[in-house]
């Protein structure tokens, strides 16, 4: 019988972890499913938005759908921990990973299955970056400033370095930022750089990592995924671990560029170096917050997360 | 073989029952709502037509942006138990009283006033109708004129911000409600001093004169002030931006209330009517948007709407597809009441407009001026029926009326599609 | 039971009225307190749900001002034919209005057997704000029945309402 999956993301449909992975996804399945399974593409959320992804997914709207692991933090307390000061992998570590048969992919894709979602592919997207009207030079830099965050985690970490973590729509953040509604913005670099949030901010600050970062996966109702043969499901796991590691390579070489491409637009870019003492003030500063984690989040999950 | 038919085109199954239910008079939503449902059901099992339903439903109500309309329209009904119409009319009748029709030409500017504090037509022609009809037919303009320059005056309430269609329009294609509201402004001004310019040259002319002396002026100035400042404060805290949208419809409301406390015009049963008013067109309206949302969404998923953008692409092009859009929404407009034509057409259009090259946020204003053509085409347009609710004035007589108004608007449509910098220059203004 | 109907749809247009009227405080506070740079968490979330209250309880006032629009051309042609019209109309408004509970229902259910928690810092539990879902609908259910038997909504011609 022919197969018909549906699969939806939202977000810029130009933003690498959708037009690295769909095409490229929608073709080896393609082939590896000997056309027995094709596709309906739906993008920029307009079957399913971001936030709502958690529920829309177990309860089968779409199919498969990108989502901010973060998102379900509402049924899933544990992905806090990806988007806490806690987490310092680097996207390259996160290459290597966050696949199917390693520890914190199959810790994750328990926990979602428990919900009725199956994690096809896992991703470092690459650590948040706050677009500011203001410089970043230490920690104590964030007091006071609204700034607007994205997730539940992603507040704590803003809320820790004093910051008033502010919650506004993603169409709102460009104006907000203009206008001042907020003082910065936290989110991810590629949506940062295509959104032009540095048209209208004169900073950006790179935490890289020293904040968290931004683990976002592919998830699939669990039944839908079930129903398929063995032969299928397989193909399903193949090509999109395939299609991730073209995206996650491809979001990795791209980190470059797109610094790159900010710092021509005349605007300050502050990197904050690994282990450096920029690195340090923050891990200092944030360490309240990583000793909460450290006891909130299972055991197991910690070492899984901080091990070497 | 008919399933097989119905499962292969489980969308246009939707549009059809959609409009046989709204032909069988069903309420509009219901008739959404219950079409996309009937047509899941053929497609998938019921149990995930059911969840699904729930959940687009779900993700349709709670969008944040969406809280700004309830706060416009309270604005809006407060303002109607103020006086406030009295006020307008009254400052513009002071300073336009010397020029022929000046009653004709208060009216419109009366509107055009009253356009940049609600969000409405209907509660710009209502506020400003109630008013100014019974003056109008006073000094001899006729039924027609009296109705139809009120209906056509009133739908400038849409266009020029704050505005419900554009909320609607901005949480539907996710596009920035800011850019929107100030992506209005030019438009809107066109269009009031091509209505202007149409009351003052309209047939018979009228030359009662109601010169006042400047002393007298500025004591009708000063009465009106509270109100005419309004809209200036509106405007400019959304331009600038220190309030989002929602917060200026917030502010707007306790603006509202404290000058008509301060007025004496205001008590708390008249804030109590107001709320009641607000409260039914705001669920009326929030039904609309939820299944609205959900009917469009499974055209969507059925991929009825991309199938309909690459037919027309394919046939017509430029002013060719142009002019068959805005040929399906006059259609459409005259059976259609406007905030449902523009919920069924949005996710139709907007895959056309984007094809065509047209930016999202002069497409947003392309398609309320087609609303604004539905309102006061016969056989339904809200504005009609709300100046024959007020004024007991013949529906058609009122159509008629209205008709030099829809052609203004029918050529407005050309000019945002061929000059959009009218739209966009100032939203881009704003970006520096 | 009419009476009870209609003594449940008052009970909702209050709550829902009441949350018209105050719902611009919160926002204006949230706009002043921003100005102060010490913006609330709990603003944005709390009248979003305010919002969806009052556009779902409002349906028995809408019912009750027979505000929900409906194309009238075909009852305009067979003027005869009315009470059959607005009786199709009834019984599809009834229908959909137990979809509307039935599956609002289900979601308040799966909300709370799941303990659904809104992935934001304010936690809030997501069967709270749906639970507007299938009140919303009993309201257009019960309004409606209490139309059928008093004809109180349906011969309103279109209103105006200021909005
Ligand atoms: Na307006
Ligand atoms: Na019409």
């Amino acid at each position: 019988a022919k197969e018909r999956l549906s699969i939806s993301t939202w977000g810029s449909p130009k933003h690498y972890q959708v037009a690295e992975f769909i095409p490229q996804f929608e073709k080896l399945l393609k082939d590896k499913s000997k056309g027995e399974i094709s596709m309906k593409i739906f993008a920029g959320g307009e079957m399913v938005k971001q936030q709502f992804v958690p529920t829309a997914i177990p309860q089968g709207t779409v199919d498969i759908s990108l989502t901010l692991l973060d998102n379900w933090s509402g049924t899933i307390p544990e992905v806090s921990i990806l988007t806490s000061p806690l987490w310092t992998r680097s996207m390259e570590w996160s290459r290597d990973n966050l696949k199917p048969g390693k520890p914190i992919f199959d810790y994750f894709d328990a926990k979602l299955r428990s919900q009725g979602a199956v994690v096809i592919a896992m991703f470092d997207i690459g650590p948040p970056v706050i677009s500011a009207n203001f410089e970043v030079t230490g920690p104590d830099s964030l007091a006071n400033m609204p700034i607007r965050v994205y997730s539940k985690g992603s507040g704590e970490v803003i809320q820790a370095l004093g910051g008033a973590p502010t919650v506004m729509g993603v169409g709102d953040v460009y104006s907000g930022l203009q206008r001042g509604t907020v003082k910065g913005a936290l989110g991810g670099l590629g949506g940062a750089v295509g959104l032009k949030h540095y048209e209208v901010t004169s900073n950006m600050f790179v935490p890289n990592g020293v904040m968290g970062t931004l683990i976002h996966a592919y998830v699939m109702n669990k039944d839908r995924f079930e129903k398929l043969s063995p032969a299928l499901r397989k193909a399903v796991m193949d090509s999109a671990l395939e299609a991730r590691n073209h995206m996650q390579q491809f979001a990795i070489d791209k980190q470059t560029a797109l610094l790159d491409q900010v710092r021509k637009a005349g605007k300050k870019v502050t990197v904050v170096e690994r282990d450096g003492a920029l690195w340090k003030g923050f891990e200092k500063k944030l360490e309240p917050l990583t000793a909460e984690a450290r006891s909130k989040y299972p055991a197991d999950l910690v070492k899984m997360v901080t091990s070497n | 073989m008919l399933l097989d038919f119905l499962q292969d085109n489980g969308g246009i199954v939707a549009i059809f029952l959609l409009f046989f239910l709204m032909l069988l008079s069903v309420p509009v939503f219901v008739a959404m709502g219950v079409a996309a449902f009937a047509a899941a059901l053929l497609l998938e099992d019921p149990f995930q037509a059911f969840r699904t339903f729930i959940n687009v439903g779900w993700q349709s109500a709670s969008i944040f942006e969406l809280v700004a309309l309830p706060l416009f329209i309270f604005t809006g009904t407060i303002m109607q138990r103020t006086d406030a119409g009295r006020d307008l009319f009254d400052i513009t009748k002071a300073w336009v009283g010397g020029i022929p029709n000046s009653m004709g030409v208060a009216t419109i500017t009366a509107c055009g006033i009253f356009a940049a504090v609600s969000g409405s037509s209907i509660a710009t022609a209502a506020t400003v109708g109630l008013v100014a009809i019974p003056l109008l037919l006073q000094e001899g303009y006729g039924e027609r004129r009296a109705g139809g320059f009120v209906a056509g005056g009133g739908t400038l309430g849409i266009i020029i911000p704050p505005s419900i269609p554009l909320i609607l329009y901005g949480v539907v294609t996710e596009t920035s409600i800011g850019q929107l509201f100030i992506g209005g402004v030019v438009p809107g001004i066109i269009m009031m001093s091509l209505f202007t310019l149409y009351a003052l040259m309209s047939r018979p002319r009228i030359t009662v004169q109601h010169s006042q002396t400047l002393a007298e002026k500025i004591a009708v100035s000063r009465r009106s002030l509270g109100v005419v400042l309004l809209p200036v404060i509106i405007i400019t805290a959304i331009y600038t931006g220190i309030f989002t949208p929602t917060e200026v419809g917030a502010l707007s409301v306790l603006y509202v209330v404290f000058l008509g406390y301060v007025q004496k015009r205001l008590d708390v049963g008249k804030i109590k009517a107001a709320a009641v008013a607000a409260t039914t067109t705001t669920s009326m309206l929030f039904m609309l948007i939820v299944f609205g949302q959900y009917f469009a969404h499974f055209l969507t998923f059925e991929q009825v709407p991309q199938a309909i953008a690459a037919a027309i692409i394919e046939n017509a092009s430029g002013v060719y597809a142009i002019t068959l859009m805005i040929l399906a929404y006059v259609i459409l407009g005259m059976f259609l009441e406007s905030a449902a034509m523009l919920l069924i057409s949005i996710p139709i259009f907007f895959p056309v407009a984007e094809q065509l090259g047209m930016d999202p946020i002069a497409f947003g204003i392309f398609a309320v001026i087609a609303m604004e053509i539905a309102q006061i085409s016969p056989p339904v347009g809200v504005n009609l029926f709300t100046i024959h609710g007020i004024s007991k004035i013949d529906l058609w007589k009122i159509a008629r009326g209205a008709l030099p108004f829809l052609l203004i608007q029918i050529g407005m449509l050309y000019l945002v599609y061929f000059l959009p910098e009218i739209v966009l220059w100032l939203p881009k203004s704003m970006m520096r | 039971m009419i009476n009870l109907a209609r003594q449940i749809g008052r009970g909702m247009t209050f709550v829902s009225i009441t949350l018209m009227i105050v719902l611009c405080l919160p926002i204006t506070y949230e706009a002043v307190a921003r100005a102060f740079n010490a913006p609330t968490i709990w603003v944005f979330e709390t009248t979003l749900y305010a919002f969806i209250f009052l556009g779902f309880l409002g349906n028995a006032l809408a019912v009750r001002s027979g505000a929900h629009f409906r194309v009238m051309i075909l009852v305009g042609v067979f003027p005869k034919a009315k009470k059959y019209f607005d009786l199709t109309a009834q019984l599809f408004t009834l229908a959909f209005a137990v979809l509307i509970m039935a599956s609002g229902s289900y979601f308040v259910w799966y909300a709370l057997s799941g303990s659904i928690l809104s992935a934001t810092m304010l936690e809030i539990p997501m069967w709270i704000p749906q639970l507007s879902i299938p009140l919303g609908g009993l309201g257009l259910f019960l309004q409606t029945v209490v139309s059928m038997a008093t004809g109180e909504g349906v011969d309103e011609e279109i209103q105006v309402f200021g909005d």
